[in-house]
């Protein structure tokens, strides 16, 4: 293969930076509105073209989020993969469809026959959509274009770049993104002649010193993240842009998301939008830096946590919410930094700001902690609880314990905060009492948010569990079998793939696992019928009743007068030990009599015990306090 | 004033909270330790000077009486809370002032 070194150019080249699907259509992309405006910084003329959302009117925007929520097969590769591969195609028969059979009607609701929809998707929409957009974008105009590739991408984003190859050779092509990182990007770049250059790690500053390579003639391959093949290798990796310091950063421009959205129909002209604005006000994880989450695909070298100004941030979200007349926002962050909790959230409240936020954070917080949440505008959540196990939650270095976990679950309901969470399991070194005890404890908690479900972990390239396998032993590692399905013979399967199929020596089987599963679905079940169950206490002075419709067909009272009443009190705002509530209850009363009675609230379901600690599981019956 | 440390139930709220995370960190006998000065503290605390302070656990227990699970034996009855089945007719100041 010919080496790609670039013509010798003057003046600020124009740039075009797309988003193929599969990616959801309901919010901008953060990576190309941020390159967008560094890239602006630098003179150069830049659009984004978020073609995602050409192909979801196409085939129908509610299939079309469907195929991006699918888990495990990489269905939205798979369709685009004629497009992208041709003749080295591996898989002409429906064998994909049929492995895939219960993934696919489990995931594609929306339309009647989905296996059949898929194949005429991928014969019929895919190569009209990609005619489509040859015929419409300005490719004369542009000298260089940019895929932003995650998860779901690559296919899609290489059946365009071939074409754009084709038909306009002396265009530029460079991919960035998720898939991108480490070994995933040097194969893409190896395998796939269409991708001139790759970007990899943090693009915010190799990506505009890569133009300005470009514009000047110098070579492009000498900028630090830049991947190039060059006689037959792959130069640059190994080489990563140094992180940047987030307050440096202009903010993301979403300008012509919300054109192409309204001008294709599928969001309407209004004075105000709901949608969703992506922020970043952080990058890496303070708590992976310490413990990395076994399962955690999060980038050893991306682990570095770093965080926005508050006066930064909070002029970001300001200067949004005007641009973009919207008061949703949706935060990118791994995790919330915690220093937000004295700063940037009690000044959103100062300022009486409308704004409705999604963060992801860590899932021990306290019932103030979620208090101020909700009043800065925190409306939903995804806490990282994983587990109602605290000895699982240990497997994993979760640093949480199970009533830790339920007592984010309580007070985030109390405070009207929505809680996006799964159960997990597969973990090495797990027992089968560890799930019997979610069992029996699941029924308790079903007044407080299920889980969206329980899965089995998955291997991600960059967690622990695949990188240490001294320390998880596991059998029959290869990449997920989706993958070759979708990619031709000549790439490395293993070098590409993010996501691995594997077994763990010491793991229980799935069928041990039916049970827990059951519970899930049972749970979120309960959960969609006409009345919610509910467990809420009333409380007087020395005197409390607590009403049980965990069952709405069963329900019942419970009332409880003096210590008992301040016990169960006591215990409400966090999990607590019997030598805490003797210490306030009475230090004279005999320590067992008290664990007795903590012992008597359990055995009724009206508290959970989690090695020495006892929680409360109802809820106050007056809300947001 | 010197001396004086003026405290409140979200001081002691916030301390609680740091302390069950930090004992997750401890030996079973570190712990006992703590729980011993936490128990000194909290009798301390609600000595007489203390004794205007008031708390989600209220007035704490002077003479326990009969032994606490007692309080157990018919806690539970079926059903919830109920209601007049007709519809009120207005606010009780109405049926006072006859407004
Ligand atoms: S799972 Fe979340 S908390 Fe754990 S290391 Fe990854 S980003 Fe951090």
């Amino acid at each position: 293969m010919k080496s790609a070194r670039p013509k010798t150019r003057s003046g600020p080249c124009r740039v075009g930076l797309i988003s193929m699907p599969f990616v959801s259509c309901f919010r901008p992309s953060i990576q190309l509105g941020l390159l967008k405006s560094v890239a602006a910084a630098r003179r150069f003329s830049v659009h984004t073209f978020h073609l995602n959302l050409d192909f979801a009117r196409q085939i129908g925007p509610g299939a079309y989020e469907e195929i991006c929520a699918v888990r495990r097969a990489f269905i939205g590769d798979w369709l685009f993969a004629g497009a992208a591969f041709g003749d080295a195609l591996p898989d002409r028969a429906p064998d994909f469809l049929t492995e895939y059979d219960s993934d696919i009607h489990a995931a594609i609701t929306s339309v009647d026959k989905p296996a059949e929809y898929l194949r005429t998707v991928r014969e019929a929409e895919v190569p009209q959509f990609l005619d489509a957009m040859m015929a419409e974008l300005p490719w004369p105009d542009l000298e260089v274009i940019g895929f932003t590739s995650t998860f779901q991408q690559n296919a899609a984003s290489l059946a365009l770049a071939k074409r754009v190859k084709r038909a306009h050779p002396s265009i530029v092509t460079v991919f960035g993104g998720a898939n991108v990182e480490g070994d995933m990007g040097v194969e893409l770049v190896r395998a796939f002649p269409d991708i001139d250059y790759a970007v990899t790690g943090e693009g915010d500053r190799a990506f505009p010193e890569f133009l300005d390579a470009l514009a000047s003639g110098r070579d492009p391959a000498t900028v630090a993240g830049v991947l190039c093949r060059r006689d037959g290798a792959v130069h640059g990796a190994g080489c990563r842009p140094a992180p940047v310091d987030l307050d440096t950063l202009p903010p993301p421009d979403y300008d012509e998301y919300f054109d192409r959205a309204e001008r294709l129909g599928l969001l309407s002209m209004a004075p105000r939008r709901h949608v969703g604005i992506p922020f970043e006000s952080s990058r890496g994880c303070w708590w992976g830096q310490k413990h990395h989450c076994t399962f955690c695909g999060l980038n050893g070298t991306g682990m570095a946590f770093r965080a926005k100004s508050p006066q930064r941030l909070r002029q970001e979200l300001a200067s949004a919410a005007r641009r973009y007349r919207s008061f949703t926002f949706e935060a990118v962050d791994n995790i919330l930094d915690m220093a937000y909790l004295r700063t940037v959230l009690p000044q959103l409240i100062e300022a009486g700001t409308d704004y409705e936020l999604f963060y992801e954070l860590k899932a021990n917080l306290t019932r103030e902690q979620l208090r101020l949440l909700r009043t800065a505008g925190v409306r939903q959540v995804q806490p990282g609880i994983e587990s109602l196990s605290t000895r699982i939650l240990r497997l994993m270095r979760k640093g949480a314990t199970a009533a830790q976990n339920v007592n984010t679950l309580r007070w985030a309901l109390y405070h009207g905060i929505t809680v996006w969470w799964n159960l997990l399991y597969g973990f090495p070194g797990e027992h089968r009492e560890d799930y019997l005890a979610q069992e029996r404890l699941m029924p308790l908690l079903a007044h407080l948010p299920p889980p969206n479900g329980a899965y089995r972990i998955r291997m991600e390239r960059f967690s622990p569990i695949f990188t240490d396998r001294a320390a998880f032993p596991a059998r029959q590692v290869r990449p997920q079998a989706s993958y070759r399905h979708i990619y031709p013979g000549h790439v490395a399967l293993d070098r590409i793939a993010y996501f691995f199929d594997y077994t763990f020596v010491d793991a229980l089987p799935e069928a041990d696992l039916a049970g827990i599963r059951r519970r899930a679905d049972a749970w979120r079940e309960s959960w969609a019928e006409p009345v919610a169950p509910s467990l809420t206490f009333h409380a007087a002075e020395d005197f409390l009743q607590i009403e049980d419709a965990r069952d709405p067909a069963q329900p019942g009272t419970y009332t409880f007068t003096g210590p008992l009443a301040r016990i169960y009190r006591f215990c409400s705002d966090r999990p607590v030990t019997p030598s805490a509530v003797r210490a306030r209850l009475n230090p004279d009363r005999p320590l067992d009599e008290v664990t007795e009675a903590l012992s008597g609230f359990c055995t009724r379901g009206l508290m959970m015990r989690d090695g020495e600690r006892y929680l409360s599981l109802a809820l106050p019956a007056t809300p947001g306090r | 004033m010197a001396g004086e440390i003026r405290i409140t139930q979200d001081d002691i709220d916030s301390l609680a909270t740091k302390l069950d995370n930090f004992s997750e960190a401890l030996t079973n006998k570190e712990r006992d330790v703590m729980s011993a000065i936490m128990r000194l503290a909290a009798g301390a605390l609600e000595s007489p000077s203390n004794q205007s302070r008031t708390s989600e656990m209220g007035t704490p227990e002077k003479s326990p009486g009969g032994r606490l699970s007692d309080g157990f034996r018919q806690a539970f009855e079926h059903g919830l809370g109920t209601t007049f089945r007709i519809r009120p007719g207005g606010a009780i100041s109405h049926s006072i002032d006859g407004g």
